[in-house]
């Protein structure tokens, strides 16, 4: 295929996709949930039948266009009230409370022992200190938060020394 | 709201934009789909058993006559020539005003056959408006 043509539908393209994306608002690229994430995938899709013209120009505009709308009133429902959130958006999801697995929500998630032990991890928590933590969830963008318990924090120096005298 | 608004005027402006770009430039490969690029497609529909998809890449004069049997037909005259359908090239494509002739090279598991293929436009698409087989 003409070299030049696909240039020209690549900055159709991306221009279109661009200018859109720009006003939808930031939520689209950094904050995405799992909506976000299918939007961009079929997006992408999207592209790529008009780079390589499988179908007109106009079809991909109307098609992308449309999308993106639905993204943004999808947000603006969820900006002006918190049940179109919960409902849109999904809630966030408590793992552990108090330091003990929760498993109802971990059955809502999908998630396992082993899934909650990594969340943890990432958020510097080691199982043995699960007992500091005072909620752990997982939150509508499936990011993890850790709530520690006041009064609780990181391992100090002075700590290793306390606890290798104790194990003398 | 303001910013679905704006979504729509860009959208809205943008699908003048390439029309007017068609319109005033006759474009008539780089925003719309290339003849080349509608046969291909039509002939990966027919390979991959998508006949319902293949249809509406007809002609309307043709999409009248033509059936998913004889799309069924049609693959199997191919296939008796080349094999199993392995890949599907739309190629170079001459244009005449509203119509245009183009050749898809479709390669099989035996062999390979050009098909020329005649397009006709139709609301600013190119449509497959026949199909000749010829012995490569």
């Amino acid at each position: 295929m003409d070299p030049g043509r696909i240039l020209i539908r690549c900055l159709v393209s991306f221009v279109f996709l661009f200018t859109l994306v720009r006003i939808s608002g930031k939520s689209t690229v950094s904050q995405g949930n799992a909506f976000d994430f299918v939007l961009s995938l079929i997006l992408g899709d999207l592209v790529d039948d008009a780079i390589f013209a499988e179908v007109p120009i106009s079809n991909f505009l109307m098609a992308a266009g449309t999308l993106v709308i639905m993204e943004i009133t999808v947000s603006l429902l969820v900006h002006r009230n918190d049940r179109w959130m919960w409902l849109l958006e999904g809630k966030p999801e408590i793992l552990l409370r108090e330091g003990n697995l929760n498993p109802e929500g971990m059955k809502r998630e999908s998630l396992n022992e082993l899934d909650v032990n990594c969340l943890m991890r990432l958020g510097g928590i080691e199982k043995e200190k699960w007992i500091q933590v005072r909620l752990a969830t997982i939150e509508a963008d499936g990011e993890g938060a850790i709530l520690k318990k006041s009064g609780s924090k990181s391992a100090q120096k002075k700590d290793r020394k306390w606890l290798d005298q104790k194990n003398a | 709201m303001r910013k679905i608004v704006l979504a729509l005027l860009i959208i809205v402006s943008s699908l003048l934009i390439c029309g007017a770009f068609v319109i005033l430039f006759k474009d008539r490969t780089i925003l719309v789909p290339p003849p080349e690029q509608a046969s291909e497609s039509f002939f990966k529909q027919v390979q991959m058993k998508r006949y319902s998809r293949a249809i509406p890449l007809l002609s309307s004069e043709l999409e009248r006559k033509v059936t998913p049997e004889l799309l069924i037909q049609l693959k199997r005259e191919v296939e008796a020539r080349v094999g199993t359908i392995e890949k599907v090239q739309g190629k170079e494509s001459i244009i005449n005003g509203n119509s245009a002739t183009s050749v898809a090279e479709v390669q099989g598991t035996e062999g390979s056959i050009n098909i020329s293929v005649t397009l006709v436009r139709e609301q600013g698409v190119w449509k497959v408006d026949s199909v000749m087989l010829n012995v490569h």
